[in-house]
């Protein structure tokens, strides 16, 4: 073996992530875009822009239950709230593999998936909200939960 | 001029790097020769993650339509099987810079005299990313969203003491045509001094003596369950089938050291496919 490949082939092991791993990773935030006040504004689940998305992996094989914690409502200044509203039909998830069907879950409940045909999955999430007339300008946040259990 | 009808809220789409991380392994197994043992987590992403690890007491259940979920409890009584206070995870709290990987030391402190055999526990790992920035607006005119994404990963915890044995007993097999599959119940009763740790499997055998299809499923049988299994059944001539049900003490996602051998349990019915 020449002398540099070793430190080479050291680091490439020292890097790789360590098998029988599971993760999931928040990619992209849902996001809503202009609105006008009063108006109601919905994001499909659908939406490859403004959906919200998290990416999982795991072993081929595995089964896993996910959990969303999906909040009512988004808080602004002053105690100013913008309601959030997450239903039935505005999530699935879909293994990244060939031929993988997305699966409409409700973010309410959980939803039991095995990676049958490879190791990666996505979420996608939608939802609507409806700024009052008299919506108080401000930042508005709150937190989505996202809960994968290994049985 | 304020005018309701004219005036824009601005929710900005926000980009947001990856936030969570990688947990392996993804089943912990500790013995009490030991007392301790190891979780390794990486970040995958561009942006810190700040991640806090947490033990809980829980075990699959499955619900009337067979189901799986895991049902917790707060304050697991005496009875209960629970390793939950006696875990201690070093470092509780920490922070993983972009691309670096940080091992969570667990130690394992049972009761002096503690009995022999499994005990459970669940490790909750949270992460969450650094706060997501709110920008894009002018905020005396509109407002901006910014949705926190956090993840948590649940990993069981199994902490022997002793020799443990397992073992699992199969009855209630049944198929319903339920669409295009046809949907398997089947109780599965666990006994001996720990867990069950298996594949379930099922063949649905044509008149002609083929295999016209199948399923297996990773399975971890705490108390008794009574899951429900499918196989694809679009396509299939009409006749008598028969479905055999087999279930095996391994599992290909978790290493033969850690499953307890138990002998392999059997059932078969005769399913009639219209």
């Amino acid at each position: 073996m020449h002398r540099a490949t070793l430190p080479i082939l050291l680091c490439l092991i020292a890097t790789r992530p360590a098998g029988a791993q599971v993760s999931v990773a928040g990619t992209r935030n849902l996001a809503f875009g202009f609105l006008p006040l009063g108006v109601a504004k919905s994001v499909q689940p659908t939406d490859p822009v403004q959906s919200g998305q998290w990416n999982l992996t795991a072993p081929v094989g595995q089964r896993i239950q996910i959990r969303l914690t999906v909040p009512n409502q988004l808080l602004g200044p002053s105690g100013a709230s913008l309601p959030l509203s997450i239903s039935n039909g505005d999530a699935f998830i879909q293994g990244t593999w060939t031929g993988a069907v997305a699966e409409s879950f409700n973010p309410e409940s959980t939803v039991n998936f095995r990676f049958t045909g490879g190791p990666g999955a996505i979420i996608r999430l939608g939802g609507s909200t409806t700024p009052a007339a008299n919506q108080q300008p401000g930042p508005y946040t709150n937190t989505v939960v996202c809960t994968l259990t290994i049985f | 001029m304020r005018n309701a009808l004219t005036l824009l809220l601005l929710l900005s789409p926000l980009p947001v790097s990856a936030q969570g991380v990688l947990v392996a392994p993804h089943a912990v197994f500790i013995d009490h020769r030991t007392r301790s043992g190891f979780v390794q987590l990486y970040n995958p992403g561009t942006e810190p993650t700040e991640v806090s690890i947490a033990a809980l007491f829980g075990y699959p259940v499955t619900d009337s339509l067979g189901q799986l979920d895991l049902h917790t409890i707060d304050r697991p009584d005496s009875t209960m099987p629970s390793a939950v206070g006696w875990i201690q995870a070093f470092p509780r709290r920490t922070v993983i810079q972009p691309l670096a990987r940080q091992t969570i030391r667990l130690l394992v402190t049972p009761p002096e005299g503690v009995a022999d055999g499994e005990y459970w526990a669940r490790l909750a790992i949270s992460a969450k990313g650094s706060a997501v920035p709110v920008s894009g607006a002018d905020t005396t005119r509109g407002i901006t969203v910014g949705l926190n994404l956090e993840v948590r990963t649940i990993i069981p915890l199994l902490y022997r003491k002793g020799a443990v044995t397992t073992s699992l007993a199969v009855s209630g097999l049944r198929a319903e045509r339920a669409g295009d599959s046809l949907v398997v119940r089947a109780r599965l009763a666990r006994s001996g001094t720990a867990s069950y740790l298996g594949t379930v499997r099922g063949e649905l055998v044509s008149p002609a003596g083929r295999t016209a299809a199948k399923f297996d499923m990773p399975i971890s049988v705490y108390y008794d369950l009574d899951p429900r299994f499918t196989i694809p059944a679009a396509g299939l001539v009409p006749g008598e089938y028969l479905l055999r049900f087999w279930v095996t003490a391994e599992r290909s996602d978790i290493a033969a050291a850690q499953t307890l051998k138990a002998p392999t349990v059997r059932d078969s019915i005769r399913v009639q496919i219209r």
